[in-house]
């Protein structure tokens, strides 16, 4: 009876601790909830939001392109694809793209020509972390018309897409 | 004696635990703001936010009046940025961006970050704002502001105009 006595108390202090997480703890899920947010890309046209995961993200990843050391392929998503393949969105319906990462892009009026060279690229999870989402160009002539407005060559940790229609298209919508 | 004891451990590991929640609450209450400009970025806190409030808005309902950050001491206040610096301001709510240049940058000081229940939102501080931004935006206010990017001028960036852009 006593042995039964002196391992409850141990046992409630477990009890407590597993429903009442430490500050320590609730740290480290703010980290992990940040990994997730960058895993995924959220894309939104006007009041409608589509949130892809890693894997629906990879399964639409049809190209590739070599990485800055060019030293592999990394699995790519054309931009279109992702623009319009669930939203319904045309490309001529389209007045501005918000690509919000590590910077926000901003894409509208002759940029978005370009629409169709951009692509969204990763790479192989490292240390059981994903990688995370970046915005790139497929050929020197779209960084070239693009590069004022990305900076770098490629802007990282991309997780949500925001299209702004024309104000006509939204209506229609 | 032994009861008392046993008393006295159980209402010291229940202060403990109930303690913890009330952090607990704390934390997931907490607002949060990103402000961006280029690489350089400012995270900012419940209490930081509230110590830059200088305004106070009254709710859409009109029942109560909430504190708020003017829009463009919120974008220099630690940027240092000289507001002819400043080429464009993005505004990132949970459901929608908001885009400002140009004229429309004479705006941000009839803009605010406002404290909603548990969430930050921009609202217009006069009439004339509203009528003006409204056709971005669609609704009076942004809600759940997240992140603000900030866009600075660049010795190389043509004027703005058009519809080229130059955003960075």
């Amino acid at each position: 009876m006593r042995n039964v006595r002196s391992m409850m108390l141990p046992l409630l202090v477990a009890v407590l601790s597993w429903g009442f997480p430490s500050p320590g703890l609730w740290a480290h899920s703010d980290e992990d909830s940040a990994v997730q947010k960058d895993s995924t890309i959220t894309v939104r046209v006007g009041n409608a939001a589509r949130r892809y995961t890693r894997e629906q993200l990879l399964a639409m990843a049809t190209e590739t392109i070599p990485n800055l050391k060019g030293t592999r392929k990394k699995p790519a998503i054309p931009l279109v694809t992702i623009l319009f393949k669930d939203t319904g969105a045309k490309p001529e319906d389209v007045e501005m793209v918000f690509v919000i990462g590590e910077r926000t892009t901003i894409l509208r009026g002759n940029d978005l020509a370009y629409l169709n060279k951009l692509v969204l690229a990763t790479g192989p999870d490292k240390g059981g972390k994903p990688h995370t989402w970046s915005l790139a160009s497929k050929d020197e002539e779209a960084y070239k018309a693009i590069h004022p407005h990305m900076g770098s060559r490629r802007k990282g940790d991309i997780y949500r897409i925001d299209v702004v229609l024309k104000a006509d298209a939204a209506q229609d919508r | 004696m032994k009861n008392a004891l046993r008393i006295a451990v159980f209402a010291f590991i229940m202060t403990i635990a109930l303690l913890s929640r009330a952090i607990a609450g704390q934390h997931w209450g907490e607002l949060q703001l990103l402000l961006k400009v280029g690489d350089k970025s400012w995270k900012y806190n419940n209490e930081q936010l509230r110590a830059m409030a200088t305004e106070v808005q009254v709710s859409n309902r009109g029942v109560k009046k909430n504190p708020g950050i003017r829009l463009d001491v919120l974008v220099t206040k630690d940027t240092k940025l000289p507001m002819d610096q400043i080429i464009g301001v993005v505004v990132i709510g949970a459901e929608k961006v908001l885009f400002l240049e140009g004229d429309k940058l004479a705006h941000l000081k009839h803009l605010v970050v406002k404290f909603g229940d548990n969430h930050l939102t921009l609202a217009p501080l006069t009439a004339e704002t509203e009528q003006a931004l409204r056709p971005l935006w669609g609704k009076p206010r942004i809600q759940s502001v997240e992140r603000i990017d900030v866009f600075q001028a660049r010795r190389q960036d043509p004027p703005l105009g058009g519809k080229q852009g130059g955003m960075p």
